[in-house]
Parts: C-alpha cells; structure tokens; sequence
C-alpha cells in the first residue's frame, strides 16, 4: 500500500525518524486496530492511534457519555452527555484523520462474546475499566493469538504491559485470578486525574504503534509501573506461566464474577 | 534495612506513604514483622502460606515466584515492590 502525497506530509515529523520511514507508516495503514473502551484510557489510545495512521481502529464501548467523565475523558464535552460514547469518538477522530476508518461498535464485552468480537486484529490495545471484562479481553486475545497492550491505573498509580500471545506473558500469567470484590478499589471508589490515564494511554499506544510498524517494543515480559505521585517508574520483570489458563498448552475458560464489576466511568 | 514499595491498594497499612524501610531475614519475616505494626497487611498477601494469585512480589524487579518464594533472602538495600491487580481505566 503507498502513501499519498497529503499523507507523506501528514506524517513527515515522525517520518524522519532514523527508525521509521514509508514502509513502517505503510504497515500502520494496514494494520487493524480494536481499542476495548472509549473512557480515560481510551481517550488517549484512540487519539494518538488516530493521529499515528493506524488505518483501521474499531472502538467497543457500550456507555454514554456522562458529565463525570469530562475531567478525563477529552473527546467529549458537555453537549455529548448521554449520547454513546463511541458514536462521539469515531466522529471526532475521523475529523481528526480523514486518512483512517474509524468504526464504532456499541456493545458490551463479556466473556461469552469477547471470543468472537476479538478476532482478526492486529492488537487490540485495552482500556476498560474492570477485571470481568479485562480478563475476557486477556483470555480472548490469548486464543486468537492477538497481541494485547494492557494498562490501568488507580489513583496516582499506573501500569502499562505489552503481550505478545504464546512468546511473553499474559495479564493471567502475571494475575492468575481476579483480587476479590472490595479489595482494589476503582476509579469511582479511589479516584483519578485526567494527566495519568493520559500519560498511561499513551505508552499503550506507543507500544501498539512501534509493535504494529515492525520496531521493538520495551514492555515485552515486563511491567511498568508508575507512581506520579512521587515521580518512581519502575520496571519489573514477569515471565509465562506453562501452566497459565490462558496462554498455556491447554485454554481453560475462567470469566472472572461479575460481582466486582464496575461500569465504564 | 530494605525498603518495601507499596501499591496504592495497600497503603492504607503505611499511613499512606508509598515507600517504608523494612527489616527481615526473608521476605515473609519482612511481611510478618510489617504485620505486627499494621495488623491484617499481611493476609492481604499471603493464604495458607503462598503469595496470592493476584498478588505479585518483586525483589529487586525480579518475581518472587522465580526465586525461593515467601523464604527469598532479603538484603540490605533490597528493594520489594508489592503488586496486587488493577484495573482502573
Ligand atoms: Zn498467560
């Protein structure tokens, strides 16, 4: 696929990257992206994806936009309030990039569809907001072999990890079951600002975009972990479980209790 | 003296602090002797003498699980990192 001219312009500042060049920007217009959530986290993925010239990104998210998420959430303003929020986004990013598609999808991933939504990509970079639908974005991708770039965040804390399915580890190799309903509290519960779903969205997209044109990528069996509120990243180092339910020999279905389930905010 | 980071999850059993120095032999008597101070910290961690399944340990970036579990040796400026699952977004 070749670039046209308007798109060797749009791109050019990251065109002369010593590392990137047409052959990387023709293979993000290639490529198929699925975004898992159009909130805080999806915001940023979505956006730099979009401006990136990723050709092809899908967003699922079945929320409408609410007052609460405009402290974070920047492709929405108070006039979106109540109007689905993936309806507003792929709006916005298709003015943002006319180059690229941008195709909403209105539904709610749970374990039973996550298989079948979760198929034919090329990544799928997770920003929801929950473990139910977390571990059935994991366990989807493990099978359908799509590599998974995964981050969260809780208060002034962050963690972003890159998953190559069957050659680094999963979210459940490194989290085998879900903590209980109570334990960790969400978003709603513990709070966050707009800058850390910000800066985590966009070392998701980062990896999404280097992985996608071909570069390496740094958060292969490893996480980061950030906490701005003392300005520490750190990285450690997690390895792949054989015997992992996911990404071993043998897939064992595991959809995590609803019960600790929180809506999109 | 090691120092213990904590994830935001946990720091209610530190005042709120991320970051406490810590003192121990292995790790579950740094676990423990954290208890003794903060009673109920560490059965947030440990269930019937293992690590919990959504919890990581990280001495010196490296799993805990890869080396000699709640019996890995602490040093003397060991850095533990506590990791339960998140999954805000
Ligand atoms: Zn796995």
């Amino acid at each position: 696929m070749t670039l046209s001219l308007d798109e060797i312009k749009r791109y050019s500042r990251q065109l002369v990257l010593p590392d990137f060049g047409s052959r990387q920007q023709a293979r993000l217009k290639n490529a198929k992206v699925m975004v898992t959530g159009a909130g805080g986290l999806g915001c940023p993925i979505s956006v730099y994806l979009t401006l990136s010239g990723v050709g092809r990104i899908d967003i699922v998210d079945m929320d409408e936009v609410d007052l609460t998420n405009l402290n974070r959430q920047f492709l929405y303003g108070p006039d979106d309030v109540g109007k689905p929020k993936v309806k507003i986004a792929a709006r916005r990013l298709t003015e943002i990039n006319p180059e690229i598609e941008v195709n909403p999808i209105v539904e709610k991933i749970t374990y039973d569809n996550a298989f079948d939504l979760i198929k034919g990509y090329d990544a799928v970079v997770d920003g929801t907001d929950n473990f139910p639908v977390r571990y059935a974005v994991n366990d989807a991708c493990a099978v359908n072999r799509t590599p998974l770039f995964h981050g969260a965040v809780l208060m002034y804390e962050g963690r972003a990890m890159s998953i190559i399915p069957k050659e680094t580890a999963c979210f459940r190799c490194v989290f085998p079951d879900a903590p209980p309903a109570g334990m960790v509290p969400t978003c709603r519960e513990a709070g966050v600002v707009g800058s850390m779903t910000g800066i985590i969205g966009s070392i998701q997209a980062l990896e999404a975009v280097r992985y996608l044109a071909g570069l390496d990528i740094g958060l292969k069996d490893r996480i980061l972990i950030l906490n701005t509120d003392t300005m520490t990243f750190d990285k450690v180092n997690v390895k792949r479980r054989e015997d992992c339910s996911a990404c071993g020999d043998v897939f064992i279905k595991k959809p995590v209790d609803e019960v600790c389930e929180v809506r999109s905010q | 003296m090691a120092t213990m980071r904590l994830s935001t999850p946990l720091r209610k059993y530190s005042g709120g602090k991320p970051e406490v120095t810590v003192e121990g032999e292995t790790l579950l008597e740094v676990l423990e002797k954290f208890d003794s101070k903060h009673p109920g910290f560490a059965e947030k961690i440990i269930e019937n003498g293992e690590i919990k399944r959504f919890v990581n340990v990280f001495v010196n970036n490296i799993d805990v699980r890869t080396k000699d579990g709640l019996n890995t040796k602490i040093e003397e400026n060991d850095t533990i990192s506590i990791l339960p699952a998140v999954s805000g977004g």
